[in-house]
C-alpha cells in the first residue's frame, strides 16, 4: 500500500490524441468551453486504457486551443506524490461548493514540498486566494506571500513546488495562472484535480511546462508527468482513518477487532484444515482409509516444512510476550470495570441522595 | 389442651397437602401462643407431624419448643437429633415461605449447643440449613452468623471456610427478620476464623467490610472487629490501616480513642524497634488479655521481627547470621536462622543460607513472569474482573429502571416550570450522563 504507480499513459495519450491538434493560436476562454464540451475523438479524455493509439494524434480535429505538449514528450522529473494532498484538494473543492450557490466551482491552492535533483516530492498543499480580472484568474501576491512565511516557520524544509487547481482537462486560463506562478518560481509543477471524474482511477493529472515552439512563436505547452503515490505510516493511518469515516457512517467495531477477525478466521481456516489432514493419517493408520503413499509423502513433506521451535528460550521469550499482553488486556479490563462502578455510584447517590441535599446542591455533582 | 394441639395439627395437615403454604404461613403464625402454652405436649406433636409433608408446622413448634428449653433439659439429646432429622429431609419449597422461621430455627438451635458445649454437632445441620434457605449461592442469611459462631466455637474451620470463600452479593431479608447483628456478627466471627488459618488477606478483608458497615453508632461488635483489624493490618503490611473513606462518620470519629492501646501498639510497631512494642505490650498487657487478643498481639511482635529481617534485604546482599540476629536484635543466631527458614519456606523472602559460613545471601525474586503458570494466573484475574463488571452492570441496570429514579433525573424539568438556565444546563447534564 505504499507506493501505488498510476499509469496516466494511456490515458494522456488518449487526451493528447482527442487534442492535439496543432492549433495554436491565441487563446480566448470562449475558445476553450468549447474544448471542454466537445471532444469529438473516439476516447473521451475521461477512459482509461481504450484507446490510446500513440501518435495517431490528427484523427479529429477538435476546435479549440490545445496547451499540451506533443505526445511522446517525456518529462524531465519524476513526482511522488502524498495523499494528504489529494486529500487536501478535494476538501477544499468540496468546502467551497458547498458554499457557493453555483454548481460550477474552481479552487486554486499552492503546492509544497521537497525536490532533490530530477525527484519531486509533493507533500503538502495550501489554498490561494485569487481575483477574477476581466475573467482572468489572477493571484493575490500577498495572500501568497503571508502564507508561505507561516508554512515556512513550522515546515521549514518544504519549499514552493506549484501549483494545483480542479477541473477537466486543461486549457488557457490554466496557463496564465501557470505564467504566474513562474514569476515566484522557476518551473513550476501544476497539479489538476477533477471531482467530477467517472472512472474509478485515479482523477489527478500532473504537468510541467516547457518553452515550444509553435509555429515560431515560443509559447509554453503542458507535458503531462507520470507520478506515483507516497506516504509515510503516520500518513497512512490518518488518511486511512478519514477515508474511512467518510465512507461509513456507522462505525460499530474498532478498526482493532476487524483486523484481529480477519486473522482470526484465517487461523480457524488453518486450524479446520490441519485437523483434516491429521484425521485422515488417522484415519489411514486405522485402516479405516485406504494406505495412499502418495499422499502421505506430501504430508510428511509438509509437516518437515514447518519451523519447529521447541527450545527453552523459544518457550520463556513466547509466553513473556503472552503475559505481558495478558497483562495488557488485564489492565483494560481492570479500567472498563472502573469506569462502570464510577457510573454505577453516580446514580446510585443520585438515586438515594439524602433530601437535606435539596435541589440547588445537585449542580455540584456534575 | 389437648384439642387446641389436635386442631393445630389437623389444620396444619389438611392445609399443606393441599398445597396452600401461604395460608400455613400466616395460620402457624397465628397459632404460637397456642403452641406455647402447651409446651409440654409438643414432642408428642412432633411425634405425629411427618417432617417432610408439614414442614411448616413441624418447624413452628420446633421454634417454640427450643425458646422454651434450655440446655440443661433432660432430653436435649433428642431434641437436637429431631432438629437435625428435620433440616436434612425438609422440603425446601414449603421452607421458603418462611425463612424468618427459620432462621429462627437454627439461632436458638446454635444457641443451645453453644451452651451445651458440643458445637460440633449443629455445624453440618446449619450447612444443610443455609443451603437449603439459601436463594442463591450468593446470598447471606442469618444462619451464617450462626454457623460461623459454631464453627468457632468448636474449632473447626473448613465447613464454614466453604462458604466464606464465596463472595456476598446479596442479603435475603427473611421478611424482615433479618438484623445487622447477624451481618456484623458474620464478617466479625470469619474475620477470626481467617485469623485462625493464617489467611491475614481475607481476615483484615472481613474487619475492613465490618467497620465500615453504615452505622449511626459505634457497637462493640464494630469495636471488637477494629482492635483486630489493626492488629490483623500489622501482622499483615506492617503498619496500621487505614479506616477506610467510606467508613461512617461515628466510626473514624469514635473509634479511635475506645482503642487508643490498639492504636500506640500500632504506633510502636511502626518504630521498628522491638523494644519498644515489649514495653507497650506489657504496659497494657491486662487490656490485651482481657480483649482475648493476647495472641494475635505476640504474632505482632514476630511479624515485626520478619519486617526487620526484609528491611535488611534491601541494604545488603550477604550478611552473616550473627549480624542479622544483631541487627533485629533477635537473642541467637540460631533463632535468626529459624526466622529466615520459615520465612524462606511461605516465600517472604528469597535467601539461601550457607551453614558452614553462617552465612545468609539475600537473592532477587526469581520470578520472570515468562511461564505458562503465570498467563493462567493473569488469565483467571481477568475472569473475576470481567465478572465484577457484569454484576455492576446488572445493578446499574435495576437503578436504571428504577422509577424513582427517572423521576429524580427529570424532576427539575417538571418541577421548577421556566427553568432558570443553571437548572436546565444541570438537567441537560444529568441526561447527558444517563
Amino acid at each position: 500500500m505504499a507506493s501505488m504507480e498510476v499509469d496516466e499513459d494511456v490515458a494522456a495519450e488518449a487526451t493528447s490524441s482527442s487534442q492535439s491538434v496543432a492549433v495554436e493560436s491565441s487563446s480566448q476562454a470562449a475558445g476553450n468551453t468549447s474544448n471542454f464540451t466537445a471532444p469529438t475523438s473516439p476516447a473521451p479524455p475521461a477512459q482509461p486504457a481504450t484507446g490510446g493509439g500513440s501518435g495517431s494524434a490528427l484523427s479529429d480535429v477538435s476546435p479549440g486551443n490545445s496547451v499540451m505538449a506533443s505526445a511522446g514528450t517525456v518529462g524531465s522529473v519524476s513526482v511522488s506524490l502524498h495523499p494528504l494532498v489529494i486529500l487536501n484538494i478535494s476538501e477544499h473543492w468540496t468546502r467551497q461548493r458547498a458554499q457557493e450557490v453555483t454548481s460550477e466551482v474552481q479552487v486554486l491552492g499552492a503546492l509544497i514540498g521537497k525536490q532533490t535533483g530530477r525527484h519531486v516530492e509533493i507533500m503538502n498543499s495550501f489554498e490561494l486566494s485569487y481575483d477574477m480580472l476581466d475573467g482572468n484568474i489572477i493571484i493575490n501576491r500577498e495572500y501568497y506571500t503571508l502564507k508561505e512565511e507561516q508554512y515556512k516557520q513550522v515546515f521549514s524544509d518544504l519549499d514552493l513546488l506549484g501549483w494545483y487547481t480542479t477541473g477537466d482537462t486543461p486549457g488557457p486560463p490554466d496557463l496564465l495562472v501557470h505564467k504566474q506562478i513562474c514569476d515566484l518560481l522557476d518551473s513550476p509543477i501544476f497539479l489538476k484535480l477533477n471531482p467530477m471524474a467517472r472512472h474509478t482511477d485515479l482523477p489527478v493529472s500532473i504537468y510541467e511546462s516547457v518553452l515550444d515552439l509553435v509555429n515560431g512563436v515560443p509559447t509554453l505547452l503542458l507535458v503531462e508527468l507520470q507520478y506515483t503515490l507516497a506516504t509515510e505510516e503516520a500518513e497512512r493511518i490518518g488518511v486511512d482513518h478519514v477515508a474511512r469515516m467518510s465512507s461509513h457512517d456507522v462505525q460499530e467495531s474498532s478498526i482493532v477487532a476487524e483486523n484481529l477477525q480477519a486473522q482470526y478466521s484465517a487461523i480457524k481456516m488453518l486450524a479446520s484444515r490441519v485437523r483434516l489432514i491429521a484425521e485422515y493419517v488417522k484415519a489411514s493408520q486405522r485402516g479405516e482409509v485406504e494406505f495412499n503413499h502418495e499422499i502421505l509423502r506430501q504430508v510428511n513433506a509438509l509437516a518437515h516444512r514447518l519451523p519447529v521451535l521447541n527450545s527453552e528460550k523459544f518457550r520463556g521469550e513466547f509466553y513473556n510476550q503472552c503475559n505481558d499482553v495478558a497483562l495488557m488486556s488485564y489492565l483494560g479490563t481492570i479500567t472498563k470495570c472502573c469506569n462502570t462502578m464510577n457510573r454505577f455510584i453516580n446514580r446510585f447517590n443520585l438515586l438515594h441522595e439524602r433530601l437535606a441535599m435539596g435541589r440547588r446542591m445537585r449542580g455540584l455533582f456534575f | 389442651m389437648a384439642s387446641a394441639l389436635e386442631h393445630f395439627v389437623n389444620n396444619v395437615t389438611s392445609l399443606s397437602s393441599q398445597g396452600n403454604y401461604g395460608e400455613v404461613v400466616k395460620y402457624v403464625s397465628k397459632s404460637t401462643e397456642v403452641l406455647a402454652k402447651n409446651v409440654a405436649h409438643l414432642d408428642t406433636v412432633l411425634a405425629t407431624l411427618e417432617p417432610q409433608a408439614v414442614s411448616l408446622g413441624v418447624m413452628a413448634v420446633l421454634c417454640v419448643r427450643l425458646q422454651n428449653t434450655t440446655h440443661t433439659d433432660a432430653n436435649i439429646d433428642t431434641l437436637h437429633a429431631t432438629v437435625a432429622e428435620f433440616i436434612n429431609v425438609c422440603s425446601e419449597e414449603q421452607i421458603k415461605y418462611a425463612p424468618d422461621m427459620m432462621a429462627d430455627l437454627c439461632g436458638s438451635y446454635a444457641d443451645l449447643l453453644v451452651a451445651g458445649n458440643c458445637a460440633m454437632r449443629g455445624i453440618e445441620v446449619l450447612s444443610t440449613a443455609i443451603r437449603k434457605t439459601q436463594e442463591s449461592p450468593l446470598h447471606l442469611t442469618s444462619i451464617h452468623a450462626h454457623l460461623v459462631h459454631l464453627c468457632l466455637v468448636s474449632k473447626c474451620f473448613k465447613p464454614a471456610l466453604k462458604f466464606m470463600d464465596v463472595d456476598i452479593m446479596d442479603i435475603s431479608k427473611e421478611r424482615g427478620s433479618y438484623d445487622v447483628k447477624h451481618f456484623l456478627l458474620y464478617y466479625y466471627y470469619g474475620g477470626m476464623i481467617y485469623t485462625a488459618v493464617k489467611n491475614y488477606d481475607r481476615a483484615q478483608y472481613f474487619f475492613r467490610v465490618c467497620i465500615t458497615t453504615p452505622a449511626l453508632a459505634v457497637s462493640h461488635i464494630m469495636l471488637e472487629a477494629f482492635k483486630k483489624y489493626i492488629l490483623v493490618s500489622l501482622i499483615l503490611e506492617g503498619r496500621i490501616g487505614r479506616i477506610p473513606k467510606y467508613a461512617s462518620l461515628v466510626v473514624t470519629r469514635f473509634i479511635k480513642p475506645l482503642s487508643q492501646v490498639y492504636w500506640d501498639l500500632g504506633v510502636a510497631f511502626c518504630t521498628n524497634c522491638p523494644d519498644k512494642v515489649c514495653s507497650v505490650i506489657s504496659k497494657n498487657q491486662e487490656t490485651f488479655t482481657r480483649d482475648q487478643n493476647m495472641g494475635l498481639v505476640k504474632q505482632c511482635l514476630s511479624a515485626l521481627y520478619k519486617k526487620n529481617i526484609q528491611r535488611l534485604t534491601r541494604t545488603f546482599l550477604t550478611l552473616s547470621l550473627a549480624d542479622v540476629a544483631n541487627r533485629v536484635q533477635l537473642t541467637s543466631p540460631q533463632e535468626a536462622q529459624k526466622y529466615i527458614l520459615n520465612m524462606i519456606d511461605e516465600g517472604e523472602i528469597h535467601a539461601s543460607i550457607n551453614q558452614r559460613d553462617g552465612m545468609v545471601v539475600f537473592l532477587d525474586n526469581p520470578e520472570k513472569y515468562n511461564s505458562p503458570t503465570m498467563m493462567a494466573h493473569l488469565d483467571k484475574e481477568m475472569q473475576l474482573c470481567m465478572e465484577v463488571e457484569r454484576r455492576l452492570q446488572a445493578m446499574e441496570e435495576e437503578i436504571v429502571v428504577n422509577p424513582q429514579y427517572v423521576q429524580k433525573v427529570l424532576g427539575p424539568q417538571e418541577d421548577e416550570g421556566p427553568t432558570p438556565s443553571s437548572a436546565q444546563s444541570t438537567s441537560f447534564s444529568i441526561v447527558s450522563s444517563m
